[in-house]
């Protein structure tokens, strides 16, 4: 095991928080769920018919939660779009199409367009790296591409060809206009069937000889390091650092939401409750594909919930105009009397909402 | 629902530690409790076969794995990166572990899902490479190199710049 493996350990177990684990009631309502999909899915005609009939009875009393409806305050629900029990479909985000490559059709560079200069080292699990960098110092644009030769020399030491070929993955080259940088990595090993159990000695190499592809010889000299070529020494391409690719914008991540709660709920009932979607836009934004949505609450123990929308009635939300969703979700029945914080998530970036109802006190936990 | 012998109190005992390896997984509290849930729920039908071969949570732990990386395939888990780099911890400070928790995090986010089930089985949950190999159904030559594909990745990764600095002089790269 390397310090590095260790440290790393140490870190995951620092990291990761304590945790109660999970209920069993909540495992066990999950099978019974899953059963009842099954049932559904599965079932002959005639059986989807009945289990239809049944979905329908249990809709008419709070959904498919097995709780008892909703006691005490309500929200208004009067023009709200009616909540519906049905699974969410995943989130796909809007594509982008990648950028075409950059051009590489340049000129090869020779020696006298370049300035090569170190440019930094990394390592990784016995492997190191140490860059070298091209800066284009002529007067017209040219490419570094492919693998140039490259050979270690030291006096009185044989010289040491690189192998093409790194552990270190690379981007891509590009045209390299006046003024603009390409990097090569040459990388040496700490492990490696001649040095078995890594480590090594002084460090005998000081001296790198580069060919580039387009002619024209560029030396660099290491005196204060040097390179431990026992395990011989690797080359990666040439290649120009990537920016990062910009992230394709979702127009429901436009969306606001806010909730609109009851003042009180009862522990073991159905909390009904307003999801408001609003757009601030000056488009309308689509609700096809229809997103879903993740609702929880953290009391006694996480409840967490993720349906489908009630999009068909709706199709999209209007430019500056808001939609509401009537909610529902079951409150454990061991939940404490008290405020209740609940969450709300559309299945898509940036667009939450919250606030608190408080549990009632039910006479079993007015007693305790 | 016919409860299975001994799996309430497996629940009891083990879902705790199962909780903490699916938030390493996954970045997040509910995310881990609900992936822990269905990976209890799937494996409830099975529990009988599951105990007579003795090794309950290597099964809930495959079936976890598994279920992770189905999900990481099938749905969006709300992961969003982040523009600004969040400050690194003081080593010194009592509270570094806590504040380590969104470095990690992100770090471990940043890795593919395969890579980062690795990690968390090989340097978390402390498997073998070959019980590493057997959870994640592949060779250990694969969860050889993708542990070292993803220990590269962490150490070239800016939220835990720092943190390998006495490891990086010690092993020497």
């Amino acid at each position: 095991v390397t310090g590095v493996e260790k440290r790393l350990t140490e870190l995951l177990h620092s990291a990761a928080p304590a945790s109660g684990g999970v209920a069993f009631e909540d495992v066990a309502r999950r099978v019974r769920h899953r059963r009842s999909v099954v049932w559904s899915v599965a079932g002959s005609a005639a059986t989807v018919a009945a289990v239809s009939v049944a979905v329908s009875l249990i809709g008419a009393s709070g959904g498919g939660q097995s709780s008892r409806p909703a006691t005490g305050p309500s929200v208004d629900l009067a023009g709200a779009v009616p909540w519906i029990d049905a699974p969410a479909q995943p989130y796909r985000p809007p594509t982008v199409s990648p950028p075409a490559p950059p051009a590489t059709d340049a000129r090869p560079c020779t020696a006298d367009d370049v300035g090569a200069s170190f440019a930094g080292r990394d390592g990784a699990g016995g492997h190191l790296i140490l860059y070298v960098r091209f800066r284009n110092t002529s007067r017209s644009t040219c490419v570094l591409k492919g693998y140039p030769h490259v050979t270690a020399t030291e006096p009185g030491l044989p010289d040491e060809a690189a192998t093409n070929g790194s552990f270190f993955p690379t981007a891509g080259t590009a045209n390299m206009a006046p003024g603009q940088d390409t990097f090569l990595g040459l990388e040496t090993d700490t492990y490696c069937t001649a040095r078995p159990g890594g480590g090594g000695g002084e460090p005998p190499y000081h001296h790198i000889h580069i060919v580039l592809p387009g002619g024209g010889p560029v030396s660099l000299d290491q005196p204060a390091e040097g390179f431990d070529i026992t395990c011989g020494l690797h080359l990666t391409e040439f290649f120009v650092p990537q920016p990062e690719q910009p992230q394709p914008h979702d127009p429901l991540s436009d969306l606001q939401a806010s909730l609109e709660t009851p003042p009180s709920v009862s522990a073991g009932s159905t909390l009904i409750y307003v999801a408001d979607l609003s757009n601030p836009t000056d488009q309308p934004i689509s609700l096809d594909p229809c997103p879903g949505y993740i609702e929880s609450a953290s009391a006694p123990r996480p409840v967490k919930e993720i349906y489908a929308l009630n999009c068909a009635p709706v199709g999209a939300i209007a430019a500056t105009r808001t939609i509401r969703f009537e909610m529902r979700m079951h409150i454990p029945a061991n939940t404490p009397a008290g405020p209740l914080t609940i969450h709300w998530a559309l299945l898509a970036p940036s667009v939450t909402g919250s606030a608190t109802v408080n549990v009632a006190a039910t006479p079993t936990s007015a007693q305790s | 629902v016919h409860e299975p012998d001994g799996f309430r109190e497996f629940v009891g005992a083990r879902s705790g530690a199962l909780v903490r390896s699916a938030w390493l997984l996954t970045g997040d509290e509910a995310e881990a409790e609900d992936l822990v849930q269905t990976a209890l729920a799937k494996t409830w039908s099975r529990w009988s076969g599951v105990v007579r071969q003795d090794a309950p949570e290597a099964y809930v732990r495959r079936v976890m794995l598994s279920t992770f990386l189905t999900w990481r395939r099938r749905r969006w888990r709300g992961e969003l990166s982040v523009a600004v780099v969040p400050e690194r911890p003081d080593p010194r400070d009592a509270f570094a572990g806590v504040d380590l928790r969104p470095s990690v995090q992100a770090a471990l986010r940043g890795l593919p899902p395969r890579q980062r089930a690795v990690v968390v089985l090989r340097f978390f949950d402390d498997l073998t490479e070959a019980q590493t190999a057997d959870v994640l159904g592949c060779s250990v030559g694969t969860v050889k190199s993708q542990s070292a594909k993803a220990l590269a990745k962490l150490r070239e990764c800016q939220l835990l710049a720092g943190t390998w600095d006495e490891e990086v002089s010690r092993d020497g790269g």
